[in-house]
């Protein structure tokens, strides 16, 4: 039942509904309205059904959904499988090295996509691949001889695992907090009753969590149909092709064709809706049911995995290997080198530090580096701050409205971060936002960047307060605190973990983004990520863009084992 | 004797008409360049590249020419930011007094009437570099040829590469293409390939098991690997930056005819800009042999039309096939049909 709205509830929501009519709706509209243009956005053609026609009249069109879906799913269930049995054996279990593997899980945060999946080309391409190359001399001495492979890279399941293993960290991060915070009661109850640890898993622990659960592989699944590096970098060559390919190549002209990537848009926008209604009917609306930290005190439990902790520990190393080590090895490798080659005694005379040695010679590189600091921190701070208003309006308040504030707010998932750019070129350069003098400098890159992010960090948040029961909030007013008061000192602390956890998230990506400050940023304003982008994309310099990115992955993973350590300060080691 | 005088007067007038003419606007935009004493240049020439200067030593160069402009030089690099500046001009915001944009983004920028219009001819610059409507000139260039590994084609084989090779069916699955073929885009044109032969090569390519790249530095590193024998329509640019810096025993380049040369990147000079005549001595500058000797330096990236530069001893004696005007404006269309031909999801 909806209450009636305080005064102080109802300016709050306008308050929240008006900044992401702003960063979101705006962009979103343009966008929307360009789909049904054609031309360019500053000389926009006649109104028309034209884009969609093209769009949706193509057999080709529905032929890569359904690849893509298939893609899609595939990468979502192994991120599925490797993220959550993860949150669950750090969070839950008393598998050894548990506080160096959370910390490990975020490097792959810090690792930029075209690199990572760069590095496993060279790993598993078929003919030179070092891995191909490997097995092949190893399949030589048992007599079996193959002129390639036997893995190749160019394939579907190629692909799925590229995608699988890169957004394991994101839904880690997704539902870590729900799995520490957890009230034990229920599946002690479970083993009072003599169920085992895989049954309580199953029949209690992930059916409670279903909210966390459910938003972050929803998540995950608009993430994956919006895929784009490892279809461009392993589908192209291999001739598999989804839907994020089919409008890259359709739509990249020297002109980009705006109108018609709107068009292909608008689906990903509808499927986006699509998907927050399910959430809002399967969870948000019963969120009582899946609240698990009450009014009792508890303290964690941790389940004990007897001979199999060790076994736990082992899978962790081998998706580590995997999901780091090798691809990281590739970048250290490269970056030392005038060109990539595989390893040998005559590559090994070549290695020099000269790539290093261009990027620290770069007069910007410091100012690159602080503008890369101010805009990760604001950015994230904002963008979980802004995420947890949200969350708190629709779980909690759930005034009416909240479910078209969530579907805006999930909905910017949809929108590129290249149209988000160009509406704000458009906005910052014309009275009157023109006199706030914020185009060409770090805060209006913050600002698209919120718009960004503000969909991931708000199913975090969302899970997280759905979590924490309302009785909690109700004693706390009822012993005569204020509400800000009460979320201050009552709710936060309690749902800190899924904050840091989406703060950590946000600040990574920040940190990574370079399409939105390629754009926006000014000579002074730009970040370490646009050089990032002029060593990969424009120069093609391969060896110093993996120079960079290896010195972005030590920033961040410093950045990373902070905030993890504060978390960890915070809470009681687990 | 005396209308044989009058006859050679004429003459040697008409002659140096020409010269007069164009020393005339040099002068006037020289004094008018001095009075506004900077320009802001923002094109695509990398500041520095390995430590050894690129835009960095044009800079030098113009300004030691022309020392009472002080060069404000800013890298405007790939689409994205040419789409900024697209968008800034068109919000009325002008960042640069010379500044750069792709061939088929011009027609969008006269339509926002962003590109200030100028007889460059009568500046001297060669006609073939000048873009029609007076809108901007063309001041690089790209040759494109075949890639090939040596350990996998003997170099007397590759010195007798073809076209047609790229679809041989000994070579199947060991090509590689770039995403965006530019070098199919020339041939489509009437007096080259021709439409219908281009899309059947590409269908040919695509029945062959060919590989797109989006990334070209990429493909021919593992064409340097071995993942590949050859990369068909690869720039020169990249073949050559690909040697400097690694094994120049491993790969080749085969300049095959017809040889694909176009003339890439508008450069203009925006409208309402505040140093209109430092902005065109610079343009005009960039398109003078000097120019474009130490653009062919810094880059290789000189036009094949001046002598002297690696493009013109390229195709020294070889049929050219040039990327001409009026195809270059549809190269967009173009290429679309092409990628559709190679078996690319494309939707039109």
């Amino acid at each position: 039942m909806r209450a009636r709205l305080p005064s102080s509830t109802a300016l709050f929501f306008l308050a929240v509904v008006a900044i992401l009519i702003w960063l979101i709706a705006i962009p979103l509209g343009e966008m929307l309205l360009s789909s049904f243009r054609s031309g360019h956005p500053v000389a926009p053609g006649p109104f028309s059904f034209k884009n969609y026609r093209v769009a949706y009249g193509s057999p080709l069109t529905y032929r890569m959904i359904l690849n893509t879906l298939v893609f899609a799913a595939g990468g979502t269930a192994v991120t599925a499988a490797i993220a959550i049995s993860f949150a669950w054996l750090l969070e839950r279990t008393d598998m050894p090295l548990r506080n160096l593997c959370w910390s490990l899980l975020l490097i792959p945060l810090a690792m930029p996509g075209l690199l990572f999946s760069m590095a496993y080309v060279f790993l598993l391409m078929p003919t030179s691949g070092l891995v191909n190359v490997w097995l092949r001399d190893l399949f030589s001495s048992f007599g079996v001889e193959l002129s390639e492979g036997p893995i190749n890279i160019y394939s579907l399941g190629g692909m799925i695992f590229l995608d699988g293993m890169r957004g394991v960290t994101t839904v880690f991060l997704m539902v870590a907090g729900a799995f520490r915070i957890m009230d034990p009661a229920l599946e002690e109850a479970s083993f009072a009753a003599g169920a085992k640890n895989w049954a309580t898993l199953k029949r209690v622990t992930l059916p409670v969590l279903r909210p966390a659960l459910f938003a972050a592989l929803l998540y995950e699944f608009a993430s994956s149909m919006e895929s784009f590096e490892a279809p461009l970098i392993l589908g192209l060559p291999g001739r598999i092709y989804v839907y994020s390919t089919m409008i890259y190549v359709s739509t990249r002209d020297a002109v980009p064709d705006y109108g018609l990537g709107a068009a292909f848009a608008a689906s990903y926008f509808l499927f986006s809706l699509g998907l927050v209604y399910l959430y809002q009917r399967a969870v948000v609306r019963r969120a009582e049911r899946f609240a698990t930290v009450g009014g009792k005190g508890y303290r964690p439990r941790r389940i004990e995995l007897g001979r199999w902790r060790y076994a736990a520990l082992g899978v962790f190393i081998l998706y580590f290997v995997f999901a780091v080590a090798l691809p990281l090895g590739v970048l250290v490798w490269t970056s030392l080198l005038p060109a990539y080659e595989p390893p040998s005694r005559a590559a090994l005379a070549r290695l020099n530090w000269d790539n290093y040695g261009l990027i620290f010679s770069e007069p910007a590189l410091l100012r690159s580096a602080w503008n890369t600091f101010i805009i990760a921190f604001t950015t994230a701070t904002a963008t979980v701050m802004l995420a947890f208003a949200v969350s708190w309006l629709v779980v909690r308040a759930r005034v009416k409205g909240s479910g078209a504030l969530d579907g805006l707010t999930f909905a910017s998932h949809a929108v590129p971060g290249v149209v988000i750019a160009l509406s704000f070129i458009f906005l910052y350069l014309q009275p009157p936002l023109r006199a706030l003098g914020l185009y060409g400098t770090v805060w209006l890159v913050v600002l698209a960047l919120i718009a960004q992010y503000v969909s991931f960090a708000s199913r975090a948040t969302h899970a997280a307060v759905m979590q924490i029961h309302k009785e909690l909030e109700e004693a706390g007013e009822a012993a005569g605190a204020s509400r800000l008061r009460v979320l201050w000192q009552i709710t936060f602390p309690l749902i800190r973990p899924a904050f840091i956890a989406a703060w950590i998230w946000v600040a990574a990506h920040a940190v990574r983004a370079f399409s939105v400050p390629l754009m926006l940023a000014g000579r002074t304003s730009r970040p370490l990520a646009v050089m990032l982008w002029h060593l990969w994309d424009e120069e093609q310099n391969l060896p110093a863009a993996s120079a960079l990115g290896v010195l972005l992955i030590a920033i961040l993973t410093v950045v990373t084992f902070s905030g993890r350590a504060v978390v960890a300060r915070g809470l009681g080691s687990p | 004797m005396k209308l044989r005088l009058l006859r050679l007067a004429c003459a040697g007038t008409l002659l140096a008409l020409p010269a007069l003419a164009f020393a005339q606007p040099i002068d006037k935009i020289v004094e008018g360049a001095k009075k506004e004493a900077k320009v802001r240049v923002g094109i695509t020439v990398r500041w520095q590249e390995g430590g050894k200067p690129g835009a960095k030593r044009m800079v030098e160069l113009f300004h030691s020419r022309y020392p009472f402009l002080k060069v404000d030089y800013e890298r405007v690099g790939g689409s994205r930011e040419r789409e900024r500046v697209l968008t800034e001009l068109a919000a009325g915001q002008i960042s640069y007094d010379v500044t750069v944009l792709s061939e088929t983004q011009v027609p969008v920028a006269a339509k926002a009437n962003v590109i200030e219009k100028i007889d460059w001819r009568a500046l001297g610059v060669p006609p073939r570099h000048v873009h029609e409507d007076g809108l901007g000139v063309n001041y690089r260039s790209q040759i494109y040829g075949i890639a090939y590994n040596r350990k996998q084609i003997p170099e007397a084989a590759g010195a007798q590469l073809s076209w047609e090779d790229c679809a041989a069916p000994r070579f199947r699955g060991k090509v590689a293409v770039d995403s965006r073929p530019r070098h199919l885009e020339i041939f489509w044109q009437p007096q080259v390939w021709g439409r219908e032969k281009t899309l059947a090569h590409a269908r040919r390519l695509a029945a062959n098991g060919t590989r797109f790249e989006q990334d070209r530095t990429a493909a021919m590193t593992k064409l340097a690997l071995g993942e590949y024998a050859m990369v068909c329509g690869a720039f020169f640019s990249t073949y050559h930056e690909q040697i400097r810096s690694g094994d120049k025993a491993q790969l080749g380049f085969r300049v095959a005819e017809p040889v694909p040369v176009s003339l890439g990147d508008v450069v203009f000079v925006p409208r309402g800009t505040p140093h209109p005549n430092a902005a065109r001595l610079w343009v005009v500058w960039s398109l003078s042999p000097e120019g474009q000797q130490v653009l062919d330096e810094v880059e290789g990236s000189g036009s094949p039309l001046f002598p002297g530069t690696q493009a013109a001893a390229l195709i020294k004696g070889k049929k050219l096939a040039w990327y001409e005007p009026e195809y270059r404006a549809k190269a967009d269309e173009i290429l679309k049909e092409v990628l559709e031909a190679s078996g690319l999801p494309i939707v039109r």
